[in-house]
């Protein structure tokens, strides 16, 4: 009886495992996809494109679905998306053999894939998650290729070039580097007309994707400072019951909080 | 009302497993560069509620087996 419920299990697991993986044939088509409204329609697989342009070498396409805006930009072999919703921004640049993708929440929360894995950041920054996100990105042909797009950007002022170059400020942000958004502050207050009006921030109910992102990076960085501990104190005799007591008490109180947060028991 | 303790008992232990097991696999999968979600949530509470009844209440019909004299 036993043998056959965990049998029954792990086929489940397994089905939802399988079924979770992305296929990226589409980038700009799946990116539409990701993240649908609680209760929306289904949405087309492919952005509509609304206008085309082009700057220098550059080729600008830009569409949207109701609630969100896309960015295309393709430049000499390389390929930049964009997509903008109200609470999420995804980032995507591929060329040949590489490819990279950032994805950031209003709640403070990151994820960057690249080739097919991927890593949970906390906008916070530690530098645990900076060295993470800098070793995750390290030695990037789309990086580097996107590098070469930003400068090209720089001294452009169409809007299609600045959302790029806010980009590319956020992923340079994500890795530890402020210098581009510091220097995109610049460009933006001095191109700043006097009667623009400023973003302020609104009260928004946290989702539960936002709820998992939040628990995924704690409890990361909860398994780090266990492993701290028993390297600092191990050597005490009972300091490693200690510090595992320590652990269990901060990861079942952050599971609890998961459920509480995606919505709690229903009862 | 001693069987409905114990029943309790399960699905408070398998929560608790649950928040463990997903403490080490989550940062785990993270590593391995695996995606996850909001899904792991319910799907290890789901398979860990599952196990722990399962373990206790096989556990409790062996305890409540007359012993042979």
């Amino acid at each position: 009886m036993a043998r056959r419920l965990l049998g029954g299990v792990v086929v489940a697991i397994v089905a939802l495992v399988g079924s979770s993986s992305p296929v990226w044939a589409d980038p700009v088509g799946v990116m539409c996809q990701a993240f649908p409204a609680k209760g929306a329609p289904p949405r087309p697989l492919v952005a509509i494109p609304t206008s085309t342009s082009r700057d220098g070498d550059v080729t600008f396409t830009i569409g949207g679905l109701p609630g969100e805006s896309t960015l295309r930009a393709d430049a000499k072999g390389m390929s930049f998306f964009k997509r903008i919703t109200a609470d999420r921004v995804q980032v995507r640049i591929e060329v040949p053999g590489d490819s990279f993708e950032l994805e950031a929440g209003t709640a403070g929360m990151a994820r960057l894939k690249r080739n097919g894995k991927s890593t949970l950041l906390s906008m916070t920054a530690t530098k645990w998650e900076v060295a993470k996100a800098q070793q995750f990105a390290a030695g990037s042909k789309a990086l580097a290729a996107f590098e070469s797009l930003a400068t090209a950007l720089e001294s452009s002022s169409r809007p299609e070039a600045q959302s790029v170059l806010t980009s590319f400020a956020l992923l340079h942000a994500v890795r530890g580097n402020v210098t581009p958004a510091r220097d995109l502050a610049k460009a933006v207050q001095a191109r700043q007309a006097a009667n623009a009006k400023r973003a302020a921030w609104s009260g928004r109910e946290e989702m539960p994707y936002d709820c998992w992102l939040s628990y995924a990076v704690t409890v990361g960085e909860y398994l780090v400072e266990y492993a701290e501990c028993n390297l600092d104190y191990g050597w005490i005799p009972g300091m490693v019951a200690v510090c595992t007591f320590e652990w269990t008490v901060k990861v079942e109180l952050a599971w609890f909080w998961l459920i509480g947060c995606s919505g709690g028991f229903p009862v | 009302m001693s069987r409905l303790l114990w029943i309790l008992g399960e699905v408070v232990f398998g929560v608790l497993l649950s928040g463990g097991v997903a403490a080490l696999a989550v940062p785990t999968a993270d590593a391995a560069g695996l995606a996850t979600g909001p899904w792991v949530l319910w799907a290890t509470l789901a398979a860990c509620l599952l196990v722990a009844i399962g373990a206790g209440e096989r556990l409790r019909k062996r305890r409540n087996r007359p012993r042979a004299a």
